[in-house]
């Protein structure tokens, strides 16, 4: 080798700094957008066709969809019977009409739509229908089953119509039978007869179908045009893409480089730092962090002052920013705005003072103790468990808390043993009925693990139970009244689900008030998201 | 050869045997309940005991070990507890991924770190302390903040290169260079400068030899005495160094996967991990314990061939 020279170690030097300023010039285009970080939504004219990829936060379990966890891979391909919009309103899908023939809503009668055929080639009539909907009553170990309502049987009384009998009143048949209740997602004869085939295959009439050979499982699943669906008019794209990106900043990366154009569960942060880019967001409701009171027999929270002074101790605005980020409200009725039975009650403002007073009358003048449970699993770090304990110790509440980790027995046995006065916990938002009917209301429902009772919480239950669909609203509105009235939960806030679109993508919902309604499969056009341009 | 061949497989069944067996006592005294993963908010004590006992987690871990085992034996792993598809299945549907990354992020530092490796060592001075540098640069930047900051240079800024997601071979070759790139530059950075500092060091120590006067005396050319002399008799540390690289990027695929969003075992390690499924994540560690034992196969016979004394010892 020859000994270095001057004149090498110059142009080696030259190398160093052009590299040098190279690598500058390149992170001098991260220090952000170009983009002034306006978030109009997007207008233009429709663009129909081309690819739509979503950014799922989570990988989904099978496709089945009866047990799909989250629903939201199986929407694609599985049309439901009635379809619920972004604004809460049914619309038909597989079925025209629907309605309950008695006054005691226990019998529902759906009529099917004529001339449909499923992607596999299969007829949509009234006994693939009954088929499908008694499929999924009868799956063992089926943890969405309690989403259909207390069904007793089903009948397909003529080709077209399907009529449910319930053992006991359900006023929300229509909503059980929509997309985000599982019940009313329909699989074609095919499907159910090679059941095995369900966790990889779609079989639905829906308006896509999945493409086997492009899906990699796990990572990623492309849905084609299903060409035999019946409203060709409402797909939009030609291809659903939907890629497994569990890494928030792997997602937040994958917008930005154009890679998808719509981010499912994006945390808040993700939310603030998109929108800041110019991202479109368009949350819909999330979950409702709250205390239940669960030791309502015996003890302290027997009494009901007590478990208002825990209501009036906390300061649910700062604890909404503060543990929960942006987007998320201070909420303090179990029924968010928009949600069927949603009294319009004003926030309980923080009032120590009262909540003190209240104490006091109760006998607990000098203070009270009691546990509070949480899991890692639903309050990692037990964040809300520890601001929650630190507010009410202002009111003169010590709350002792049981932090259980890793297996949910460790919070399903304090919780219904009575060893835990109270709980942290996240309901997810489905219905506010469906949460009375499964949860709130029933003995050892996740939210009455006692069995406590009060005769007129269930007097306006059994009321909205026989409700009219037109007074269903109001009727729910007593329940939700009373029920806050008792505090047997204490809402803390309503934390939105964070979804992000691409700058090109307009028709997004405005308010929306359904769960995890994605909005791209309605069969409504004029509702479901479009690129524009 | 023959011979230590064997002798390094015949250890390989009792080695995967202890592994299962520790793995599954760890996973069963560690916190998770795929039954309430599966449930959700849908979970009471009731639905929680049935769902338990249908999928036989109340039997003793000893119990549901040896049914795992018995059925291992014979070839099958299970089936996941979450989505009811084949163990073995899943597993080799991502093992290409990750075989891409790690073949290729050993390739890459192997290549590129002896390089570096050799030429600091025959250029000395700055070009030795650079190297040094550059080790501890590698050593100390983490890869998940690498990952981040490449994704964002030259996925979002300059969008040269796709910032997640796995193209496989069979969609073109160019297509699945793209879809490595990053990821393996994440992993392969430690390697590099881990193998230019052990190649340095190794070549430093072979060309203080006196063989190498004697070479140079003889008149052979300086760059026959380093590739052909010199190297060879550097090449058991760079060898082992590599061999210890390769473990090491195996673990480092599970950070990696997640970042990237590829669907190889690491991606399936952290989400079997997060919903407790106990034989995908067994099958994933054996998948993993194997691969360890296959490169230290390799680094044997490397050995052995560089050097024949190891053949016997």
């Amino acid at each position: 080798m020859s000994p270095r020279s001057p004149i090498h170690r110059r142009g080696l030097s030259a190398v160093v700094a052009a590299t040098a300023a190279a690598v500058v010039f390149a992170l001098s285009g991260c220090a952000g957008s170009a983009d002034d970080g306006s978030t109009d939504a997007a207008s233009g004219e429709a663009i129909i066709g081309g690819t739509l990829t979503i950014g799922q936060k989570q990988a989904v379990s099978t496709l089945d969809p009866a047990t799909s966890a989250p629903p939201t891979y199986v929407f694609p391909a599985y049309e439901p019977l009635i379809y619920q919009q972004p604004d809460g309103s049914l619309i038909p899908a597989l079925a025209t009409e629907w309605g309950y023939t008695d006054d005691t809503n226990t019998t529902f009668e759906v009529t099917i739509r004529e001339g449909v055929t499923f992607a596999d080639g299969g007829t949509l009539d009234a006994d693939a229908v009954k088929a499908s909907l008694e499929r999924f009553l009868s799956l063992e170990g089926n943890p969405n089953a309690t989403y259909a309502g207390p069904v007793e049987s089903i009948e397909a009384t003529d080709d077209d119509t399907v009529v449910i009998h319930y053992s006991s009143a359900f006023p929300v048949a229509p909503l059980s039978l929509s997309q985000d209740w599982r019940f009313g997602l329909i699989i074609s004869p095919d499907g159910l007869a090679n059941p095995d085939s369900l966790a990889t295959e779609t079989h639905g009439a829906g308006q896509y179908v999945l493409d086997a050979s492009a899906t990699v499982d796990g990572s990623s699943y492309t849905f084609e045009k299903n060409e035999n669906y019946w409203n060709p008019d409402a797909v939009k794209f030609d291809t659903i893409q939907m890629k497994v990106i569990s890494d928030t900043a792997a997602q937040l990366a994958a917008l930005e480089s154009g890679e998808i154009d719509y981010a499912n569960n994006a945390p808040s942060q993700t939310v603030t730092t998109a929108t800041a880019e110019g991202f479109q967001s368009a949350p819909t409701i999330g979950v409702l962090p709250n205390l239940m009171l669960v030791n309502r027999d015996s003890g302290p929270l027997s009494d009901q002052r007590v478990r208002e002074a825990i209501s009036l101790a906390l300061d649910r605005g700062s604890l909404a920013s503060a543990v929960f980020g942006e987007g998320a409200e201070a909420q303090s009725t179990i029924a968010i705005a928009g949600q069927l039975g949603s009294t319009g009650s004003a926030t309980i403002e923080q009032n120590i003072e009262q909540a003190k007073q209240l104490l006091a009358d109760a006998g607990y003048a000098d203070g009270v103790t009691i546990s509070l449970l949480s899991i890692d699993g639903i309050d990692p770090n037990f964040t809300i468990a520890t601001a929650v304990q630190s507010q009410l110790a202002e009111a003169g509440i010590t709350a002792e808390l049981i932090q259980a980790t890793g297996s949910f027995d460790n919070f399903i046995g304090p919780l219904y043993s009575g060893d835990a006065d109270a709980a942290v916990w996240q309901w997810s938002i489905i219905d506010t009925y469906y949460q009375f009917s499964t949860n709130l209301v029933p003995a050892g429902g996740l939210g009455n693990p006692q069995g406590t009772t009060d005769d007129e919480l269930t007097a306006a239950f059994d009321a909205a139970s026989q409700a009219s669909e037109d007074d269903l609203d109001a009727a729910m509105q007593a329940v939700v009244a009373r029920y806050d009235e008792l505090n047997w939960t204490v809402p803390i806030a309503s934390v939105p689900n964070g979804q992000l679109f691409a700058k090109d993508i307009g028709n997004l919902p405005a308010d929306p008030s359904v769960p995890q309604s994605m909005n791209i499969f309605s069969p409504d056009p004029d509702t479901s998201i479009e690129r524009v341009g | 050869m023959g011979t230590l061949i064997l002798r390094r497989l015949a250890w390989t069944l009792p080695l995967l045997f202890l592994v299962s067996v520790l793995t599954f006592v760890l996973l069963a005294l560690t916190p998770g309940d795929p039954a309430a993963a599966i449930l959700g908010t849908a979970a009471t004590p009731e639905k929680l005991a049935a769902l338990r006992e249908s999928m036989g987690l109340n039997d003793p871990w000893y119990v549901q070990y040896a049914n795992w085992l018995t059925a291992a034996l014979s070839g099958d792993l299970g089936t996941s507890l979450i989505n009811k598809t084949p163990v073995i299945g899943q597993l080799m549907s991502r093992l290409p991924v990750t075989l891409s990354l790690v073949a290729a992020a050993t390739l890459v530092s192997a290549v590129l770190g002896i390089g570096f490796g050799v030429f600091s060592a025959v250029r000395g001075g700055w070009a030795g302390r650079l190297a040094d540098g550059f080790s501890m640069l590698g050593f100390a930047i983490p890869n998940y903040w690498l990952g981040l900051i490449l994704v964002l240079i030259f996925a979002v800024q300059l969008r040269w290169l796709p910032a997640t997601g796995f193209t496989p071979l069979t969609n073109g070759v160019g297509a699945w260079l793209a879809s490595i790139t990053l990821p393996v530059v994440t992993l392969a950075v430690g390697g590099v400068t881990m193998i230019a500092k052990n190649t340095r060091d190794a070549m430093r120590d072979a060309m203080g030899r006196d063989f190498i006067d004697n070479l140079r005396a003889e008149g052979w050319s300086e760059q026959r005495i380093v590739f052909r002399h010199a190297l060879r008799n550097a090449s058991i540390p760079i060898v082992t160094s590599i061999g210890v690289f390769f473990v090491g990027v195996l673990g480092g695929t599970v950070l990696v996967e997640n970042v990237f969003a590829m669907p190889g075992l690491g991606g399936l390690a952290v989400s079997a991990t997060g919903s407790h499924d106990i034989p995908v994540l067994l099958g994933v560690t054996l998948f993993f314990c194997l691969g360890v034992v296959i490169a230290n196969l390799i680094v044997d016979v490397v050995y052995g061939l560089l050097n024949p004394k190891a053949r016997t010892s």
